[in-house]
């Protein structure tokens, strides 16, 4: 089940909500492990058992870490990243491995072709990180499986992040409540990031998918594709993180920022400071930081830097542009930190543009099914391939189109917010917030009337 | 104030969502969208199997969205803000200038056309042979011909279309329509030409084919508006068409056998227009092969037409030039059947296809 349906908004959601503050407090995360699980498996019913096993192996192995004297810590936790990272690379990587295998050797090795089950590098990574942390003592085991089941089926994030740490929400599953500010605080959260992902990110989405499919291609179309996919997967992901910290409010859980205006970077590594930041942090703490970061020597750093970026990329997908994608940027964060940093300093507003050239490029190698129409659009975007500087189709597209992708693009900057901010105790501001709740209403009634006509409404998660 | 503001909030929100979950459970589902002129979809069945497979939730989703309250407000909503607050220019690919829908084209296809066009080849070289020299193949140029460039919309050159097309034909001629047809030919609603503006352009097809036509015709119109198949997909705001035929005595005796069926009945369906489909009043809508008689032909020959859905209202003005009329809609009937149920005896033969369905259709074995 995807948020942004009507079979969520009008069945699931109110039903799931009234259920979690209707039962007595003791049984808060019984309750919210059922929905989660009803939630789950309306669109994956086949893939339960796979995160049932997963939270079970978790929560025994978490336990085991726990009790077993020091000398055995050790094996346990290898167990339980073994059954995680083994059923994911099982379910996710093993015909990418075969694929490749076949294509260095010679040898054709059958695919496996097992489905992909949604949310699982999400589940995934969050397991490693509670066991990981219970590992290093920073946070007790859980003890009751209601509770971890709780935390790692937690509908909200469970299947498009962010990724929410058993140490950042501990407390929350001890006790927790929602008061009125929290409640119209998550609500309001929610529909905004409702809307950013119906009205929005679906809406370029249809752009992207003419561009993608034309008859007609030229210079302009691809660099309309460019825009409207980097503006599309922003407002989708970061819709769904505004979703998810609604809908944990709503719950009474206080969720990790996912996303702080990373259009507005001043380089790669403000970037990545701003996108998918649950993601950043994890490989962080869990792999760049234990591999020794950069306090080491240079060529250890530089093997840390690529080999975090590599599995960047590989985490997003089973495939040579997800991990060239990622390795991309290893080389633009390594250029970055030895000498590219001085002289973006030194080109002030300019730096923009080199970071919105690039995560454009990179964002068409992201979203390249292979790497020779990864390259066909790229080096088209700087004028290989012989295409015409403008089509009838692209212009037409351009001035339907132009008006929402400035829009989109002022959105992404905190311009909005801003201004909001600024209005404040005036009239305007006023206005302003007692027009809220209405104008919440009215997007509302928006958002189902594009629910409703079955508009575009692709799931880009679906591989991660 | 914030605490009233939040409670404003919640309430408004809450009761939004409360109302229309009750409101979607209690209200029984409807059959049809006649706004949107399909069946809608109904509640899947609630098995074991059904919810193990995901076969029951992959199928609720679009049961939901069809039967849900004030669907047709909602998607009439939907258009305005796509069109006025998001400023875009169609609304699936059906744009509106000056209250008349037209739909954008999709970029010529050289190869979907030569492969139709060697599909007729193959037909004529094979099953027409009798009819050689007698042959003609007739292009509706799409609507948009008429409207795209005043709408700034781009379109396909129908000048590069038919060249392609007479390129890749053999054994018959090729008859352009363009210059006969002008955007009042057309349904402002509608993809269709209106068979009240085409005795003009029946009379001059006839005149080439070696036939001819008496042009007295009398126009019914009927009572219901008319709203086609553009303001159907769009949810636009438009006024609705009116829907005419032409008819005389001669018509009036025409008889019509459905294949399909195996019944008999009149050139035009009063009942069908009332139907999903009102274009439907021309020869009932859709059909793989139809036999028009005409009982009171004092002309012996004979008509063979392949044909889509404009045939269906301009053929009924050639019934008066021929005794009989057989109508072939390829795309609901395979070609390499055709010899099993039509006698191919030198009939004159009509190739009557709009430029949409050549360059976008897909009815190839």
């Amino acid at each position: 089940m995807v948020f942004s349906s009507i079979t969520f908004l009008f069945c699931f959601l109110p039903a799931a909500l009234l259920l979690c503050h209707a039962v007595p407090a003791r049984w808060q995360n019984g309750a919210l492990l059922l929905v989660s699980l009803v939630f789950y498996g309306w669109g994956e019913p086949r893939s339960l058992w796979l995160l049932l096993l997963s939270l079970l192996a978790g929560w025994w192995t978490g336990r085991a870490i726990e009790d077993r004297p020091k000398s055995r810590k050790r094996f346990w936790l290898t167990a339980s990243l073994v059954v995680s990272l083994g059923a994911l690379a099982l379910f996710k990587y093993a015909d990418f491995l075969l694929a490749t295998l076949s294509a260095l050797t010679g040898t054709a090795f059958l695919p496996l072709g097992l489905k992909l089950p949604i949310g699982i590098s999400f589940y995934t990574f969050q397991m490693v990180s509670y066991t990981l942390d219970v590992y290093r003592g920073t946070v007790p085991a859980q003890r009751r499986l209601v509770d971890l089941g709780a935390y790692i089926t937690m509908f909200p994030q469970l299947i498009a992040g962010p990724i929410v740490r058993y140490s950042d929400i501990q407390p929350q599953l001890e006790r927790r409540s929602v008061n009125l500010a929290d409640a119209a605080l998550g609500l309001r959260r929610f529909l905004l990031g409702l809307g950013k992902k119906v009205l929005l990110a679906n809406t370029l989405g249809s752009l992207v998918e003419t561009a993608r499919t034309t008859r007609d291609p030229s210079l302009l179309f691809l660099w309309l594709y460019a825009a409207a996919f980097c503006l599309q997967i922003y407002y989708d992901f970061s819709g769904y993180s505004d979703m998810a910290i609604g809908l944990g409010k709503l719950l009474g859980f206080s969720f990790m920022e996912n996303f702080n205006y990373p259009f507005t970077a001043r380089s790669i590594t403000d970037f990545w400071r701003r996108w998918h930041i649950s993601l950043g942090t994890w490989f962080r703490d869990y792999v760049y930081v234990p591999l020794g970061g950069n306090r080491c020597s240079r060529p250890r750093w530089i093997r840390n830097l690529i080999l975090v970026w590599g599995l960047t990329g590989l985490w997003h997908g089973a495939a040579w542009n997800f991990v060239l994608w990622g390795l991309g940027f290893a080389l633009v964060l390594l250029a970055e930190k030895l000498w590219l940093s001085r002289i973006l300093e030194k080109i002030g507003r300019l730096r923009h543009v080199y970071v919105l050239l690039l995560i454009a490029v990179s964002f068409v190698l992201f979203d390249s099914t292979n790497l020779t129409l990864a390259w066909t659009r790229i080096s088209g975007l700087f004028g290989a391939g012989d295409l015409p500087l403008v089509s009838p189709t692209a212009w037409y597209q351009l001035r339907s189109y132009g008006w929402l992708l400035i829009v989109a693009a002022l959105g992404s900057t905190p311009w909005p917010a801003r201004t909001c901010r600024a209005l404040e105790g005036s009239r305007a501001g006023m206005a302003i917030q007692l027009t809220e709740p209405p104008f919440l209403l009215g997007l509302a009634v928006c958002i189902t009337a594009f629910l409703v006509d079955g508009s575009f409404n692709p799931f880009l998660y679906f591989r991660f | 104030m914030e605490k009233f503001r939040q409670r404003l909030l919640i309430g408004l929100l809450a009761g939004y969502a409360l109302v229309f979950s009750i409101w979607s459970a209690l209200s029984p589902a409807g059959d049809m969208s006649w706004s949107e002129r399909r069946l809608l979809n109904q509640r899947p069945v609630l098995t074991l199997a059904n919810v193990a497979s995901g076969f029951y939730m992959s199928r609720f989703e679009p049961y939901l969205q069809d039967q849900f309250p004030l669907r047709d407000n909602l998607r009439r909503l939907k258009a305005l803000v796509s069109s006025k607050l998001l400023r875009q220019s169609d609304q699936h690919g059906i744009y509106l200038y000056q209250g008349i829908a037209g739909k954008l084209e999709e970029p010529l296809d050289p190869a979907g056309i030569r492969r139709k066009a060697a599909l007729f080849s193959d037909l004529i070289r094979t099953q027409l042979s009798a009819s050689a020299g007698r042959i003609w193949f007739a292009l509706i140029p799409d609507k948009a011909q008429y409207l795209a460039s005043d709408a700034g919309v781009p379109s396909v050159s129908h000048q590069d279309l038919a060249d392609l097309l007479r390129q890749e034909l053999s054994g018959c001629t090729v008859l352009d329509l363009k210059d006969q047809l002008t955007l009042e030919h057309f349904y402002r609603t509608d993809l269709h030409w209106r068979q009240e503006m085409l005795p003009d352009l029946a009379a001059d097809l006839a005149r080439r084919m070696g036939t001819s036509l008496s042009e007295t015709w009398q126009t019914e119109t009927l009572d219901a508006p008319f709203h086609g198949v553009y303001q159907s997909q769009s949810a636009l705001a438009m006024e609705p068409d009116t829907l005419r035929y032409l008819t005389n005595e001669i018509l009036a005796a025409v008889r019509v056998y459905d294949h399909e069926t195996s019944r008999w009945s009149s050139l035009y369906d009063p009942a069908a227009a009332g139907g999903p489909d009102p274009y439907s009043l021309f020869l009932s809508g859709p059909k793989p092969l139809l036999t028009l008689e005409n009982p009171a032909s004092s002309n012996p020959r004979e008509l063979l037409v392949f044909r889509d859905s404009f045939g269906s209202s301009l053929i009924p003005l050639l019934a008066e030039g021929y005794a009989r009329i057989t109508l072939i809609d390829l795309r609901y009937l395979s070609a390499s059947r055709l010899d099993q149920l039509v006698d191919f005896h030198g009939q004159d033969v009509l190739f009557l296809y709009s430029a949409q369905v050549l360059n976008e259709g897909n009815f190839l074995p």
